[in-house]
């Protein structure tokens, strides 16, 4: 059951299998070529890990990564471009620790789709597919869950503090681990499930762990020959291992960074969130997810993005950049940022600062790391970022060339409950110079 | 575990890639006395021998096995299903949605019109009726011209020449589609009597013309579990080592017939002196099955596995340690059947199976929003109303009928009053005594009604159609047609939000409320307009509510579209019709009836009146399924919800008895639960015997399942509270994850309790979303057990002030005061006698100065001295004896519902002499019992 059978029962294995024997049942070399093509083969493959920072609210693409200065006044809005350390690439001047350090991500513009209601709008940036009532799709850091092998005293997923990055018809098995929490600058971490807490000891729960394992003995005669008796042993194993294991708190333990290390980032939550989240991938966590909320900003668009949002994601997100490049970290991981859609190009008037609305028409996403050319702006939007220049770049085809970093083939199918096969990405192609 | 991915994988079709080769496989061993034997599990009419006498047409690959014959194929009944065997129609292959190469066919070739014309279309020359051998249908799969597809059949083979007759025949389509009567496929049961007996499957195809032909080689064969039946692409089945049973299923044209093939089990025949004494027609039936694989029921379980396993079922709670010693030690003979009686009594059931049916019709809070200013009521309020109901054990299809036809606003009811009337009933939470509950239909996500077809379908027929949105399965019965006819019985339902309704009166009338309110009513003045509605909502106002409406049914915008251009193209033709008012005026039951829809006001009406036929053959049927699996842990039919031709139930007869007799007692719910938990077949042991460990759809033993989501936190909750709490844990429901209406489940319950949405998403409470009865996941996870072993919750939940560790540990310490108290109260005695001694020396010494100050100084000592005495007095009083022995059987009973053996018992007494006090030793055991398999698991 390892491998996928196709809905006319073709097995992927099954017909590469018959390609290779050739022409004894008909099937071509070109065909197995073509196969290998659709992904079998992934040379590019580069990161091992994936780290996605999500904005939910909603980011104002004219104020952060795709200003207009020359647009009229009733679009512009207040703030200036500046240039970055990647040539010909400008963003906000509020962000100015990301325009020293924008030679290591691409900002895509121009980003587009239709869903303008926050929940439809994350389901599809965060999943890579469109929204459909009778199927949840599962978020990335579930499918990279099941697709890169972990290991067995690391949680593979972990969401700090929480993400709409569910599971889907994958199911609770790949769900992440969430810290629900923040780290606090100075502070000690503590992550439920991990941190051993409310006085119990590490030689008590060894006790314990000893005491459970005489007890648990009823099903001794039946547990081999049943699926989820022996499931159920086999995580608890794993459960113990991953509490009584430095390394799962090691990688939770800000305090063991040095201080060159931590002096990267901000004191704020965000930042503090971000070192975590380096520090997790380097420990061997798969996906991270950090989330940053507040980008609804209706009203006082300028002022809630200019003394909080901003600086916030400045620092967080430079530290992220220069902190995974300083411990040799960033070929080997993407970084994936974006919020559910842009907002409206006109500003309202409903508050005395400005506000700006829903606009899944138009947005920005930045993608750095792995084997992502950085430096760089993909994509175009038109004249007041009302929507793209040409042919806009569609959540698909981002989430088809995030999975292409780590080696996932997005067109891979998953079988569902109810057996329906499912790509893990259903409609998406490769953005053209994204990868190098 | 048979995953339900892997059950699906299992039920695919077996790979078409291999030529098909005219010398069928010789197979020698063909049983056809077993095949001939009569079958009552299976009641299909399809597969029944055939009654027409006359001898069938030779299949095609023996009449087109040479190239000189005159026989002119029918489209339908030999070319499609041929380019459907040979893989062309496959979702990878042509049938692809884009196509393939050009050519797209529909998908698994259903469509006759749409795929004949696409193999004519002009200019293409798939089909060269000129020089028909120039054919690409016949050059490509040859692989004669390059075929991206490869080679599919050889020149001159019986395929070959078939497609070759048809194209040079003028490659026609038949006017009408011809209408397959049954098809019959022999032998009708497969019983492999050794693992090397084979059988070859014969389906003959009876046509609605009289014709009769044998189409083996036309068909689509599967077997829903290849390691019991193997079938090949031309119908040879065989088995392997391993026994049970399971279905091969045959498809051809719109035919989807299952045929049961049995491999006994191995070993002597049935004990005769098994501990089984089912005698209800239930246990029967099951029983009857057994024998036929050879199957020897488990033993009947003992009384504190029945009580543990009965509570879960039925109330979604542990027994506690008194009721547990109670019954026992109790002797009356009917004590189960009256255990079953009480529980069913409870509130604790009334809660947990109104949370089945919440899942079932998925009460989903997110999906409700925009109609209340407070986002849980409508959750609430239809939790409210199906408890109710299930309280007052309200026949199902009177409930059911209560949603089906639900109505917001009641006939003649102005707006205004609507909303006065939806404030009260939110504020007397008087609800529940409305006749119906609109909610099912107000949900976000019914937005047009192909949505709610599939959800309807699943929510009350069991079935699965969304493949039928856009093709025909091949091992579904559901065309698109099917699909898309009984889909427009949901065209007219619309949902209005708050703001308006779609009358002037209506308009009027929210005007009013909002002027009343001093609101203004214009959104764009106003950006404040929905929190101050909130306010009033908050302040007990009348506010606006959203409500639902059903109107006359509508078509689509592709629909009018479509219409409209017919009309053009009509005017163009100067043919004068009257423009009447396009609309839906028909609709089709499934499987069934079409219905005149202008016949009704409410077009819901027909279906209910449908499913409410006493010979309607899914509405009870789905339910039925449904309890025996909460019960059994697997259906009758499995997965639950896929009631489809294709996955026929393991026991048809039983499911077929249960049904009529559940529709026979007026559809009572809690008729069906006694029969039920009654029968001696639900109460098995789960302790395998050397028949039947193999046996996990057949009921011969209990299988081991997890616990719901729900449970796991409330079981926890019960293993850690005090002895009170736990008294009255059924019948206090309020608190309890059991009892949580809608999907937002961090509502603050009790004071101080623990937040139980974290835990239920771990282990997956259903998510009600995807209108699948997997919304609710009883897999294992790691995050679980990390979360049993190691959560804050856990650690709280157990010594939380008032756990029953922690009653302990007060305890414990108290009775370190009382021997402190004893102490002092000693010593003070010592030196009072000192004293006294000494006073009566002094007094015969005559110092009196001396003397006062020692009487003092006494006078003092028993002052203290009665203090002590009283701090005992209250030590002694909070402290009965703590006996090890006992908090260890208490920790047993509060978890495993059961008694710890001796064994248990010392290594647990060990482990508390490990640790530093008392109470710490204890947590470590019940820390313990709750990480075990047995905890977790309902056996």
């Amino acid at each position: 059951m390892g491998f996928h059978r196709q809905c006319d029962g073709v097995t992927r294995r099954d017909a590469i299998k018959v390609g290779v024997l050739g022409s004894a049942t008909g099937l071509t070399m070109s065909n197995f070529l073509k196969m290998a093509d659709a992904g079998q083969v992934n040379s590019k493959a580069t990161s091992k890990a994936a780290i996605f920072i999500e904005l939910p609210g909603g980011p104002s693409h004219m104020d952060t990564f795709d200003l207009k200065p020359n647009a009229p006044s009733e679009f512009r809005g207040k703030f200036n471009p500046i240039k970055t350390n990647a040539s010909g690439v400008e963003i906000c001047e509020h962000l100015p620790k990301l325009a020293k350090c924008a030679d290591k991500f691409a900002i895509l513009r121009g980003v587009s789709h239709s869903l303008g209601a926050h929940p439809l709008g994350q389901q599809f940036v965060f999943t890579g597919n469109r929204p459909n009532p009778s199927l949840d799709y599962p978020g990335y850091g579930s499918v990279v869950a099941k697709e890169i092998q972990g290991d067995d005293d690391l949680p593979a997923y972990v969401a700090i503090p929480k993400s709409k990055q569910g599971p889907g018809h994958l199911g609770v098995k790949f769900a992440s681990l969430q810290t629900n929490a923040t780290p606090r600058f100075g502070l000690p971490f503590s992550v439920r499930g991990i941190t051993l807490g409310n006085g119990v000891t590490m030689d008590e729960m060894r006790r314990r762990s000893s005491l459970l394992k005489d007890l648990d003995r009823t099903f001794d005669t039946i547990k081999d020959r049943d699926d989820l008796l022996s499931g159920l042993d086999k995580f608890s194993q794993k459960a113990f291992s991953m509490i009584t294991s430095n390394r799962a708190r090691d990688a939770f333990d800000l305090s063991k960074e040095a201080p060159n290390y931590t002096k990267l980032f901000g004191e704020d939550d965000f930042s503090q969130s971000c070192m975590l989240a380096s520090r997790l991938v380097e420990s061997g966590v798969k996906f991270v997810t950090v989330s940053l909320g507040g980008w609804d900003t209706h009203s006082d668009n300028f002022s809630k993005l200019q003394n909080n949002l901003l600086p916030k994601l400045d620092a967080g997100l430079a530290g992220l950049f220069n902190g995974l490049a300083a411990k040799g970290l960033l070929d080997s991981t993407t970084v994936f940022v974006s919020g559910e859609f842009g907002r409206t190009p006109k500003i309202n008037a409903r508050s005395a600062d400005g506000g700006r609305d829903h606009y899944p028409r138009c947005m920005f996403m930045l993608m750095g790391g792995g084997p992502i050319n950085g430096g760089q702006v993909i994509g175009e939007s038109d004249a007041t970022a009302a929507g793209p220049k040409h042919e806009g770049i569609n959540p698909e085809d981002a989430a088809a060339s995030f999975f292409r970093t780590l080696g996932i083939n997005h067109r891979k199918e998953y079988d569902t409950s109810i057996g329906r096969p499912i790509s893990i990405v259903r409609d998406g192609n490769l953005i053209p110079g994204l990868i190098g | 575990m048979l995953t339900k991915r892997k059950r699906y994988l299992l039920k695919i079709i077996l790979p078409a890639t291999i030529i098909f080769c005219c010398s069928a496989v010789a197979i020698n061993t063909l049983d056809r006395a077993n095949g001939a034997a009569s079958n009552p599990d299976h009641s299909s009419v399809a597969s029944t021998p055939t009654d027409n006498l006359s001898k069938p047409i030779e299949s095609v690959d023996v009449r087109f096995k040479d190239s000189g014959h005159n026989e002119l194929p029918d489209f339908q009944k030999h070319v499609a299903p041929l380019l459907g065997r040979l893989g062309c129609n496959g979702r990878s292959c042509h049938g692809s949605f884009q196509g393939q190469g050009g050519l797209q066919l529909s998908l698994f070739g259903y469509d006759f019109q749409a795929d004949h014309q696409a193999l004519l279309e002009d200019g293409t020359d798939r089909v060269n009726l000129k020089n028909p051998l120039e054919s690409l249908i016949l050059t490509k799969p040859t692989d004669e011209d390059e075929h991206e597809g490869g080679l599919r059949y050889d020149k001159d083979s019986w395929q070959y020449n078939l497609l070759q007759s048809w194209i040079a025949g003028g490659g026609t389509n038949a006017d009408s589609i011809h209408k397959l009567d049954r098809l019959v496929i022999e032998p009708s049961e497969l019983i492999f009597s050794s693992p090397s007996t084979k059988f070859e499957l014969k389906a003959i195809a009876h046509w609605n013309d009289g014709t009769v032909e044998d189409v083996t080689p036309l068909c689509r064969f599967h077997s829903n579990n290849d390691s019991i039946a193997k079938i090949t692409e031309t119908g040879a089945v065989s088995t392997s080592s391993i026994s049970g049973d399971t279905h091969v299923v045959v498809s051809y044209d719109n035919a989807v017939v299952p045929v049961p093939a049995i491999h006994p089990f191995a070993g002597k025949p049935l004990d005769t002196s098994p501990a089984f004494r089912g005698v209800s027609k239930l246990d029967m039936l099951t029983q009857k099955k057994w024998e036929k694989l050879n199957l020897q029921p488990s033993q009947l379980s003992d009384d504190t596995m029945f009580l543990r396993r009965v509570s879960i079922d039925i109330t979604g709670t542990l027994p506690t340690s008194d009721e547990i010693r109670e019954f026992v030690a109790a002797t009356d003979p009917q004590k189960r059947k009256n255990k079953i009686d009480e529980l069913l009594q409870s509130p604790a059931y009334a809660s947990w199976w109104t949370t089945f049916f919440c899942d079932m019709t998925e009460n989903n809070t997110n999906q409700l929003r925009n109609i209340a200013f407070d986002n849980n009521l409508p959750s609430q309020q239809w939790y409210d109303w199906i408890h109710q109901r299930v309280e007052d054990n309200t026949p199902y299809d009177e409930m059911i009928e209560g949603i089906v036809l639900g109505i917001s606003r009641n006939s003649g009811e102005s707006y205004i009053d609507f909303c006065n009337r939806m404030k009260d009933e939110a504020a007397n939470e008087s609800f529940s005594e409305n006749e119906t509950m609109p909610y099912y239909w107000m949900r976000r996500e019914f937005r047009d009604r192909e949505t709610i077809a599939i959800s309807f379908a699943h929510a009350f027929l069991g079935l699965r159609i969304q493949c039928a949105q856009c093709h025909k399965h091949p091992f579904d019965r559901w065309s698109q047609k099917d699909f898309k006819d009984f889909s427009k019985f949901f065209s007219g339902i619309n949902i209005r939000p708050y703001s308006g309704g779609t009358t002037p009166e209506d308009k009027k009338d929210y005007i009013a409320i909002l002027e009343n309110l001093d609101i203004d009513p214009d959104r764009k003045k106003n950006p404040n307009l929905q929190r101050q509605l909130r306010d009033a909502y908050r302040k007990g106002e009348t506010t606006p509510f959203g409500f639902l409406t059903i109107d006359s049914p509508k078509l689509t915008r592709e629909e009018l579209r479509e219409l409209q251009k017919q009309l053009q193209a009509n005017k163009k033709s100067k043919k004068k019709k009257k423009n009447k008012k396009p609309s839906i005026t028909e609709a089709t039951l499934l499987g069934s009836d079409t219905i005149d829809l202008t016949d009704h006001e409410d077009v819901r009406t027909p279906v209910m009146e449908w499913m409410k036929q006493r010979d309607n053959p899914f509405f009870a049927k789905a339910l039925v399924n449904r309890v025996w699996a909460r019960y059994f842990g697997v259906g009758i039919v499995d997965p639950v919800d896929d009631l489809n031709l294709a996955n026929p139930p393991s026991n048809a007869a039983l499911l077929d008895h249960l049904t009529q007799e559940f529709i026979a007692h007026d559809f009572d719910l809690k008729w069906l639960h006694r029969e039920i938990a009654n029968s001696q077949t639900y109460q098995l042991s789960w302790v395998p015997n050397s028949t039947n460990e193999g046996d996990r759809r057949n009921f011969s033993r209990a299988i081991p399942r997890r616990l719901p989501a729900e449970v796991i936190f409330d079981s926890i909750t019960f293993a850690s509270s005090n002895a009170e709490t736990n008294r009255t844990f059924r019948n206090t429901v309020q608190n309890r994850a059991i009892s949580i209406p809608g999907t937002v489940t961090n509502v603050k319950r009790a004071k101080n309790a623990t937040d139980a949405s974290f835990a239920l998403k771990v282990f997956g409470r259903s998510e009600r979303a995807s209108s699948c009865d997997c919304d609710r996941s009883e897999e294992t996870s790691l995050i679980q057990t990390v979360y049993m072993q190691n959560d804050r919750d856990i650690h709280l939940m157990l010594t939380q002030k008032d756990s029953w560790l922690n009653r302990m540990a007060q305890q414990h310490t108290a009775k370190i005061q009382a021997v402190n108290a004893q102490k002092s109260i000693d010593s003070l005695n010592d030196r009072i006698e000192k004293m006294e001694l000494k006073k009566a020396n002094l007094k015969k010494s005559d110092n009196k100065k001396q003397l006062q100050n020692l009487t003092k100084q006494i006078k003092s000592l028993e002052k203290t001295k009665r203090g002590w005495a009283a701090k005992l007095a209250t030590a002694q009083e909070s402290t009965g004896e703590l006996n090890v022995q006992q908090v260890v059987e208490e920790a047993y009973l509060r978890t495993l519902s059961r008694f710890p053996t001796e064994e248990e018992l010392a290594r647990c007494e060990q482990h508390i002499e490990e640790e530093e006090d008392l109470v710490k030793g204890v947590t470590g055991v019940l820390w313990a019992l709750v990480n075990t398999k047995e905890f977790i698991v309902n056996h």
